[in-house]
This record gives C-alpha cells, sequence and structure tokens, in this order.
C-alpha cells in the first residue's frame, strides 16, 4: 500500500483506510506498547494511539514517514500512562537515573559463553529486560527490532542524534550486563 | 599474540550472537496481534466521533425550538391574561362612571308622530 494514499483516504475517512492502517499498524503500536511499558494488557494503549491518529491525521504534513510520526505518538501516549502511574505509585518502575549498572567485566572464556549462549532462555531474557528502563527497552526495540533509522528515533523520541547514538550503545551494554548477571545467577543456582 | 586476537574475535562473536538471541526471544515476547474485537471498539469510537458534528447539530436545534416554544407559549399566556384583565377592568370603569339616566315615558303625541311617520314610509 502507498503510503500517500492511505494518508489520503485517513484524511477522507474511507472506510477501507482504517482497516488498512489497523492491519498494519496495529501490530506496531502494541508491540512498543509492550516493550515501553512491560505490560501484557495494551488493548486500551492502542486504542487511544488509533483514535489520536485518526483524529489528527488531518494536520498531518507529510513531513516525516507516517510511521514515525504513529510512533511518536505512541511513545508520548505511553509516557503520559507510565507518569500517570508513577504518580498512582504502582508496580512499574523506571531506572533511568539509576548509575549503579556494572560495565563490561574482563572478557569470559569462550567455553563459558559458548555454555550461556545455549542456556539462554525467554526467563533470562525477560528478567533482564525487565530491569532495563523504560527508555532503554524503547532504544532497543526500535533500533534492534523494527530497524528504525537514528534519525527515525531521535525525531520519535523528541531527542539530539548524538543523545540517541549514546542512548542505543549504554542501552546495549547495559543489557549485556544484565543477562551476563542473569546467566551468573544461574550458574550459581546449580 | 595471534592466537589472543583469534580468541578475542571468537568471545566478541559468541557475545554478538548472545545479543542476536536476545533480540530475537524478545522480539517474540513483544509481539503483539490485536483482535477483531479491538478493531470493533475503535471503529464504533470512530463512528461515533465522525457522525458528533451531525448530533451536536440536531440537538442543539431541538434544544433551540423547544426553548423558543416554551417561551412563546409562556410569553403567550402572560399577554392574554393581561388583555383580558384590561378588557374586564375597562367594562367595569365604563360601568362605573356612566351614569344612564332613567327611560322617560313616550308621550302620547310623539307616539302618534312616530306611527304617522311610519305608515308614510311603509
Amino acid at each position: 500500500m502507498e503510503e500517500p494514499r492511505l494518508i489520503n483516504g485517513l484524511k477522507h475517512r474511507e472506510e477501507w483506510a482504517y482497516d488498512e492502517f489497523f492491519r498494519e499498524y496495529a501490530p506496531k503500536i502494541g508491540s512498543v506498547a509492550r516493550s515501553y511499558l512491560g505490560a501484557d494488557d495494551v488493548d486500551d494503549i492502542v486504542q487511544e494511539v488509533l483514535i489520536r491518529v485518526f483524529k489528527s491525521i488531518r494536520k498531518f504534513r507529510g513531513d516525516s514517514k507516517l510511521s514515525t510520526w504513529v510512533y511518536r505518538i505512541t511513545v508520548n501516549v505511553c509516557k503520559t500512562l507510565l507518569q500517570k502511574y508513577k504518580r498512582m505509585k504502582e508496580s512499574l518502575v523506571d531506572f533511568s537515573d539509576d548509575e549503579t549498572f556494572y560495565y563490561l567485566e574482563p572478557r569470559t572464556s569462550v567455553d563459558v559463553l559458548k555454555q550461556a549462549l545455549d542456556e539462554l532462555n525467554y526467563e533470562t531474557v525477560m528478567k533482564a529486560m525487565e530491569q532495563l528502563s523504560p527508555n532503554d527497552r524503547l532504544l532497543i526495540k526500535l533500533r534492534d527490532i523494527d530497524g528504525l533509522s537514528y534519525d527515525e528515533i531521535a525525531e520519535i523520541i523528541n531527542k539530539p542524534l548524538g543523545t540517541v547514538k549514546s542512548g542505543i550503545h549504554n542501552a546495549r551494554k547495559r543489557l549485556k550486563n544484565l543477562l551476563k548477571g542473569g546467566l551468573e545467577d544461574l550458574e550459581k543456582q546449580r | 599474540m595471534r592466537n589472543r586476537d583469534e580468541g578475542m574475535r571468537e568471545i566478541q562473536k559468541i557475545e554478538a550472537m548472545i545479543y542476536e538471541k536476545t533480540i530475537s526471544i524478545y522480539k517474540g515476547a513483544v509481539a503483539y496481534h490485536p483482535s477483531p474485537r479491538l478493531k470493533e471498539r475503535v471503529m464504533k469510537k470512530i463512528r461515533i466521533k465522525r457522525r458528533m458534528p451531525l448530533i451536536l447539530a440536531f440537538a442543539t436545534l431541538l434544544a433551540f425550538f423547544a426553548i423558543l416554544g416554551t417561551l412563546n407559549f409562556f410569553l403567550k399566556a402572560n399577554d392574554l391574561d393581561k388583555r383580558y384583565a384590561e378588557l374586564i377592568e375597562r367594562g367595569i370603569r365604563r360601568l362605573v362612571e356612566t351614569t344612564t339616566p332613567a327611560p322617560k315615558p313616550l308621550e302620547k303625541s310623539n307616539y302618534l308622530d312616530v306611527a304617522g311617520f311610519l305608515s308614510d314610509v311603509f
């Protein structure tokens, strides 16, 4: 589907355009929300984002890609929700200001790493991801899962390019450390 | 020295593989498949929002006419009451102010004049 045609269809409130948009973007929106908030049930967030998009599509001038604009709305909705959660003192914790992360230790031996690779499972990954900050998770999701460019990410999160690059670098580093910690814990349990 | 470099490369390679596997697992974990119910919910809201201006315009028009009708009814009712009251008051005033003289008995000559006049005409 050509993007200008889809945008035009949405602007003219065509039913097929709503269908197409939902089919293409709802999974992306839901996935970003799941990653950022670390929550499973994100239907309400997806609904909120879709309604916002449909409501304000007439204001979309096409300066950026439609996907970038949609991602940006998604991130804003998630951030607002997270702030609300924080205010309500719910269990979601943001580690963004926590500076007590460990950096990569001297290299581990090849055999230990190979073993770690074999033992890496869903629980270890999720445990490590849960300990990352929502911003780190978002950066990893946008860059390493969705494959967006640094420029697009900078536009989505409204930060300078340099900040985005260093942010992604640090997020990966933190994830590697957390994984390492998780794998070492597994080793100790045996 | 050469062996050490090779060893480092091997470690980097495995670390990259660990990271790749992590991302692959995480990708599966955060994958989201929207339900058809969600789509229905969103479309319902969109349709209501789309019709909202029309609904609002209709409701405003209805409210306007209702207010107009109510006002008209009360104003008219008050006006009629006022007019009735004025008429009655005027009638009473006229009755009070005007003294009607008692009727005089007709004289015989006058009576004959009238009878003569009537017979001349008819």
